[in-house]
C-alpha cells in the first residue's frame, strides 16, 4: 500500500478531528510544567521587558505547531537557579547593559552548555549602539574561545519549521542572524533586527510598533522567524537530518 | 746418520714451508742479532782485518734467526671416499592414512627400499623438523619440506652426494607447496645432489570426505548479513551430493545439498544474519560416511565475532517538547549511535494559521516506511509522546503488529510519557500493549499533573538502569534528591513478567500497588521500557543549575540504552576466552572481570562459574584481584562448542551481575584436512632441479650422481726448526770466528 500523501493525510486527520468518534484530545492533561514557555532576563542596566511579544509568539507555536506551549513569560535575573527551569530564555535590551557577576556569567555559562537556549534581541534598530557593544562584551566573556558569527543561510534555524529567505524584524538593518556555537548546537542567537518590536501587539492584536521598510509583510515573516527559534530551540539540528534535508531537496523547496 | 736426521724428519717436495713464530717476537730475536753485530765490528775494527770473523758470526746469527722462526715443512695428502645416499622419509600423519588397509607411507617406503642402494644410505625423517634414522611412525603433525632439504643442504655442505631421495605425499604445509602453486618461477632448493621424489598416496584409492575451509572473515556486523565460504573436498565421493549442516552454539541454522563435482570439490556459503552481538561458534559438518578415511575432518568450527557497527536508534516523537530536545542531545552526541529521528512538527489540530505548505519545510512522516520495512535494520525504537492514530490509521493494527514482532524477535522498544503516549494515546487494546511494561487501561483519570519525586523500587535498586552510583546508599540518595517529574501517565498497573523500577510516592493503581514511574520487560528475545512521565529533562537542568553537571542524566539513558540492547560492552561481568577455536588438550584461559556501575574494577568478586557443552560441565569458582580481573585455566578435554557463564557476588554477597561467552574445543588435525596426494607439486619440485618424481605404480630408480663422493684431506707437518741442523751450524759458525778472534789477539 502507498502511503498517503502529506495533503490527504491533514485531510484525513481534520475529518477525524472534526468526528466524534477520535473525540478531541485533552491537550492539557499533563498539566503545564513541561509545557514550553519563554523567560526574559532581567539584566542590570538596558535589558527592557516584553511580555505580550514572547506571549504573542507562543500563541503562534501553538496554533501553528504541535508544540504546546503555556503563555508564561516569567522574568527573572541571570543568577537565579529557576533560569533552569526554562530551556528557553530570552534578552532584549535597548541601552547598555551592566557588567554580570563572575557567578552570574557562569551560570548563565552553564545553562547554555547543558541544553538552555537564548535569544539576545537588540530593540534599539541601529546599526550601532551601546547595547550591541555591551552584548558583544558578555558574550565575549560567557564564551571566551568562540565568537559570534553570522549563521549561513542552510542553518538548521532557517528551516527549522518554516523556510526563511531574510531574517527581518521590525527593522531590517541586518541580513544576517549572529550566533554562538558549541559543536553541532548553537544555543545562543544574536537578533539585531528587533524581533519582539515586530512580535508586539497591543490589546487591540494589531503590532505595536510598525515594521520597515516591509509593513505587515516583513511582521510576518518576522513572526515566522520567531517560530523557527523556538522550534530550532527544541530540536536543535533535527532539520539537517539526512532524510529531511533529501526530502526536500528531491521537492525542490531547497 | 742421514741427511733425514739433520732435517728432523724426512721431507717431500711436494709441500710449503711455514713459519710459526709470532712476527714481534722473530722481529725481536733479529733485532738482537744486527745489534750482536754490530758490538762485535765496533771492537774488533781496530784489529784488522775483521772480515772473515764477521762473516762467520752474521753466517751464526742468520741460522739461529731462521730458527726462531719456526720454520715448519706441511705437506699436503688426502683420499676420496664413495658418495652417500640421503632418503628422506614424510613421517607426518597424512603418510599413516590407510590405502588400501595400509598406511600410503609403509606402503611406500617398502618400494622405494627396494629401489635405492642400501650402501653408504643414510636415512631421515621429517615432519616438522629433521630427524635422523629412527623407524616412520606418521605421527608428526606437520610437513614442511623446504625446512627439511634446508636441513640436508646444511649437513652436508661441501660434499656431493649421490642422490636426495624424498618420499612424500606432497602435502607439505611449510609454505613450498604454496609457492611452487602460486608462483611462476618459484626459487628452487640448493641440493647436494640429484633429486629423486617417490610420491606416495594414490589419488582415487581414498574415500574421505572434509570440511577443507570455512571463510567467515572473523567478525561480523548486527543485523548485517555475512556469509560463511565452505569448501568441500571428498575424494572418492565424486559427483555425490552432500548435505552440508550449519550450525551455532549446536543450534541447526541451516542445511544445504551440495553437488560434489568431478574431483570430488565443492563449495557452498551460508548466509548468516546475528541479531545479536557477542562471540559465537558456528560449526559447519558433513555426515561421516560408511569408508571415511578421517572422520575428525568432516566438522569444521569457527569462531565469529559480532560486533555492532553503530547502535541503529528510531526516535519517533509526537510534539517537539524540552523531553524531546534534551534526549535528542543525548544520542545525538553519541558517537555510538545512529539516530533517525522523526518529529510530528504540526498536526491537523495545527492548521489554523493560514500559511502556504510551500512556506514551511516540513516532510512527510514515512510511516509506512519505517513501521513496514526499515523497522528491522533499528536495534531501538522510541516512541516519544507519540500519538499513531492520525498517521497510521487503517494500518494502525499492522504497523504496531510489527513493532511488537521487531521487539519479539529481539528489538528493544521505549515508551515516553505525554499527553499522547500510553492510554493517552490509546494504545490499549493495540500489539503495543503486549509488549509495554505496564497495563494499559487506567480508566479515569489517565494521567496526573502533579509534581512528585519518583520512589526507587526493591527491583530499582539493583537494576543496571537505575544504578547510577556504584554503592547503593548513595545511589538511593541520589534519586532522592533528583529533580521531581511534572506529570504520570497513569496505568493498571505493572505487566506481567516486569519489572518496576521507580514508582509514584502516593498513588496506588486500582490493585492498591504504587503506580508505575518507570518499568521494564523481556518480551522473547526483545526488551522493553516504559517511562510514564516526560519530564526527565529536569534532571539535567535542576543538576546543572547546582553546578552538578549532567551526570545522572546521561549515565540514567546509557544504563536504558545498553540494557535495552543487551550490550556485552556494557554488562559489568564480562568473561572472555583468549581466542576463539582449541584443540584438545590445550588450556583454555578465561578472563573475567567485574565492574562497578561506575566501570571501575571490583576487587574482591566472588566468581562461580561454569562450562558446558552437551552433556558435560565444568564448574570453577575464583576471585577478583585490584583491578578487578581474575584469569581461570580450564583444560580443554572434550570437543564441541563450550558457552560459559559466571555469576560474580560482592563479599558481601551481592549480586554483581553475570557474564557468558563461548569457544570451541576441536580434535580436528589440521594435517588431515587435505588427503589427496600433490602430484602437481611434486612433478613441478622434481622439474624445478632438473630431478625424476615417481607417481606410485611406476617407482624406478633413484637418480644418482656417480661421480660424487668426498675427498678426505690430511696435512704433515715436519718443525724444521727443531732440528739438529741449526745448532751444529751455529755452533760451528760461532767457534770459527771465536778462533778468528783470538788468534788476532782479541778476547
Amino acid at each position: 500500500m502507498s502511503p498517503l500523501s502529506r495533503r490527504a493525510a491533514l485531510r484525513l486527520g481534520a475529518a477525524a478531528a472534526a468526528s466524534a468518534c477520535l473525540g478531541a484530545r485533552d491537550t492539557f492533561a499533563f498539566g503545564d510544567a513541561s509545557k514550553v514557555d519563554c523567560v526574559e532576563i532581567n539584566m542590570p542596566g538596558g535589558s527592557i521587558s516584553r511580555p505580550e511579544a514572547w506571549s504573542r509568539l507562543l500563541f503562534e507555536i501553538e496554533q501553528t505547531t504541535s508544540i504546546e506551549t503555556v503563555s508564561r513569560v516569567p522574568r527573572i535575573a541571570p543568577e537565579d537557579p529557576a533560569l533552569f527551569e526554562h530551556p528557553f530564555a530570552a534578552l532584549v535590551g535597548d541601552g547598555e547593559l551592566k557588567p554580570l557577576s563572575d557567578a552570574a556569567i557562569e551560570q548563565l555559562r552553564r545553562y547554555l552548555t547543558y541544553g538552555g537556549f537564548l535569544l539576545i534581541d537588540d530593540a534599539t534598530g541601529l546599526k550601532r549602539s551601546a547595547f550591541d557593544d555591551s552584548v558583544r562584551k558578555l558574550i565575549g566573556r560567557l564564551f571566551p574561545t568562540r565568537s559570534l558569527f553570522p549563521l549561513p543561510s542552510d542553518h538548521a534555524i532557517f528551516r527549522s519549521f518554516f523556510l526563511i529567505n531574510r531574517p527581518v524584524g521590525r527593522v531590517a538593518l541586518f541580513d544576517h542572524v549572529e550566533a554562538v556555537s558549541l559543536g553541532e548546537i548553537t544555543p545562543l542567537v544574536y537578533f539585531r533586527n528587533d524581533l519582539s518590536g515586530a512580535l508586539s501587539r497591543g490589546a487591540d492584536g494589531r503590532g505595536t510598533y510598525p515594521c520597515t521598510p516591509g509593513g505587515e509583510n516583513q511582521r510576518r515573516e518576522a513572526v515566522k522567524l520567531a517560530v523557527n527559534l523556538v522550534m530550532y530551540a527544541l530540536t536543535s539540528n533535527y532539520k539537517q537530518d539526512q532524510a529531511h534535508v533529501a526530502e526536500l531537496m528531491k521537492e525542490g523547496r531547497l | 746418520m742421514s741427511l733425514w736426521w739433520w732435517l728432523g724428519g724426512e721431507v717431500g717436495p711436494d709441500a710449503a714451508l711455514t713459519f710459526t713464530t709470532p712476527g714481534w717476537l722473530f722481529g725481536l730475536a733479529a733485532a738482537a742479532a744486527v745489534v750482536t753485530l754490530f758490538v762485535t765490528w765496533r771492537d774488533a775494527r781496530r784489529f784488522p782485518p775483521v772480515g772473515v770473523e764477521l762473516l762467520c758470526l752474521a753466517l751464526a746469527l742468520s741460522v739461529a734467526c731462521f730458527a726462531a722462526a719456526g720454520p715448519v715443512w706441511v705437506e699436503q695428502a688426502g683420499h676420496r671416499e664413495p658418495p652417500r645416499t640421503v632418503l628422506l622419509i614424510d613421517d607426518s600423519r597424512s603418510m599413516g592414512v590407510l590405502e588400501a588397509g595400509e598406511p600410503r607411507g609403509a606402503r611406500a617406503l617398502a618400494e622405494v627400499m627396494d629401489r635405492v642402494p642400501s650402501d653408504r644410505l643414510e636415512v631421515f625423517r621429517f615432519g616438522r623438523e629433521l630427524t635422523a634414522g629412527g623407524e616412520p611412525s606418521f605421527e608428526q603433525g606437520s610437513t614442511d619440506l623446504a625446512q627439511a632439504l634446508r636441513g640436508v643442504s646444511e649437513r652436508y655442505a661441501g660434499e656431493r652426494l649421490a642422490g636426495v631421495i624424498v618420499l612424500t605425499d606432497g602435502l607439505d604445509r611449510g609454505g613450498m607447496r604454496a609457492r611452487y602453486t602460486n608462483e611462476d618461477s618459484p626459487e628452487p632448493p640448493r641440493l647436494p645432489g640429484p633429486l629423486t621424489v617417490y610420491q606416495a598416496g594414490v589419488p582415487g584409492e581414498l574415500d574421505d570426505v572434509s570440511v577443507v575451509s570455512v571463510n567467515a572473515g572473523g567478525f561480523g556486523f548486527m543485523h548485517s548479513p555475512f556469509t560463511l565460504d565452505v569448501t568441500l573436498a571428498a575424494p572418492g565421493f565424486e559427483g555425490r551430493n552432500v548435505p552440508v549442516s550449519l550450525t551455532q552454539d549446536g543450534r541447526l541454522l541451516a542445511q544445504r545439498d551440495v553437488a560434489l563435482g568431478q574431483d570430488g570439490a565443492g563449495k557452498v556459503n551460508f548466509s548468516v544474519k546475528p541479531n545479536k552481538s557477542g562471540r559465537f561458534v558456528y560449526e559447519v559438518s558433513v555426515p561421516v560416511w560408511e569408508g571415511d578415511a578421517v572422520p575428525g575432518n568432516n566438522t569444521m568450527p569457527v569462531a565469529v565475532r559480532v560486533v555492532r557497527d553503530r547502535l541503529r536508534v528510531l526516535q519517533v516523537c509526537g510534539s517537539p517538547s524540552f523531553d524531546q530536545k534534551f534526549l535528542r542531545l543525548f544520542l545525538k552526541q553519541d558517537p555510538a549511535v545512529d539516530l533517525v529521528s522523526f518529529f510530528i512538527l504540526r498536526t491537523h489540530e495545527d492548521t489554523r494559521s493560514s500559511y502556504d505548505e510551500k512556506e514551511l519545510s516540513l516532510i512527510k512522516f514515512p510511516y509506512e516506511q519505517l513501521f513496514a520495512e526499515d523497522l528491522a535494520s533499528f536495534d531501538l525504537v522510541i516512541f516519544q509522546n507519540f500519538d499513531y492514530r492520525p498517521y497510521f490509521q487503517e494500518l494502525a493494527g499492522e504497523l504496531l503488529g510489527n513493532v511488537a514482532t521487531f521487539v519479539k524477535e529481539g528489538g528493544a522498544f521505549v515508551m515516553i510519557g505525554g499527553d499522547r503516549s500510553f492510554d493517552e494515546g490509546d494504545y490499549q487494546g493495540t500489539p503495543i500493549s503486549e509488549i509495554l511494561p505496564v497495563t494499559l487501561g487506567a480508566g479515569t483519570p489517565r494521567t496526573d499533573s502533579a509534581s512528585f519525586q519518583p520512589r526507587l523500587t526493591g527491583p530499582g535498586r539493583v537494576h543496571p538502569v537505575t544504578r547510577l552510583l556504584g554503592d547503593a546508599t548513595e545511589n538511593e540518595a541520589l534519586w532522592g534528591r533528583l529533580s521531581a517529574l511534572d506529570g504520570l501517565n497513569l496505568s493498571a498497573g505493572p505487566a506481567p513478567g516486569s519489572a518496576v523500577l521507580l514508582s509514584h510516592p502516593t498513588l496506588r493503581t486500582q490493585k492498591g500497588e504504587p503506580m508505575p514511574v518507570l518499568a521494564v520487560r523481556e518480551v522473547g528475545r526483545g526488551r522493553t521500557m516504559a517511562l510514564l512521565g516526560d519530564s526527565t529533562w529536569r534532571w539535567i537542568m535542576a543538576e546543572a543549575a547546582l553546578g552538578q553537571g549532567n551526570q545522572a542524566y546521561l549515565r540514567f539513558w546509557k544504563n536504558t540504552m545498553r540494557w535495552l540492547v543487551k550490550d556485552p560492552e556494557g554488562d559489568r561481568v564480562q568473561v572472555a576466552a583468549a581466542r576463539e577455536n582449541f584443540l584438545l588438550g590445550e588450556d583454555v584461559p578465561l578472563s573475567v572481570r567485574v565492574r562497578d556501575v561506575g566501570f571501575g574494577g571490583v576487587e574482591g568478586a566472588v566468581i562461580e562459574g561454569s562450562a558446558q557443552s552437551g552433556g558435560e560441565v565444568v564448574t570453577f569458582d575464583t576471585v577478583t584481584d585490584k583491578t578487578g580481573e581474575a584469569l581461570i585455566r580450564l583444560p580443554a578435554e572434550h570437543r564441541g562448542p563450550w558457552r560459559v557463564k559466571v555469576k560474580a557476588t560482592s563479599a558481601g554477597g551481592g549480586a554483581l551481575g553475570e557474564g557468558e561467552t563461548v569457544y570451541a574445543v576441536t580434535d580436528r588435525d589440521p594435517e588431515l584436512d587435505e588427503l589427496s596426494p600433490d602430484a602437481a607439486f611434486l612433478a613441478l619440485l622434481a622439474q624445478s632441479v632438473s630431478g625424476t618424481h615417481y607417481t606410485p605404480g611406476a617407482y624406478g630408480p633413484p637418480q644418482l650422481d656417480a661421480e660424487a663422493g668426498r675427498l678426505v684431506r690430511e696435512a704433515r707437518e715436519t718443525p724444521l726448526w727443531a732440528a739438529p741442523l741449526w745448532p751444529t751450524l751455529i755452533g760451528v759458525l760461532t767457534s770459527l770466528s771465536w778462533w778468528l778472534r783470538r788468534r788476532r789477539g782479541l778476547r
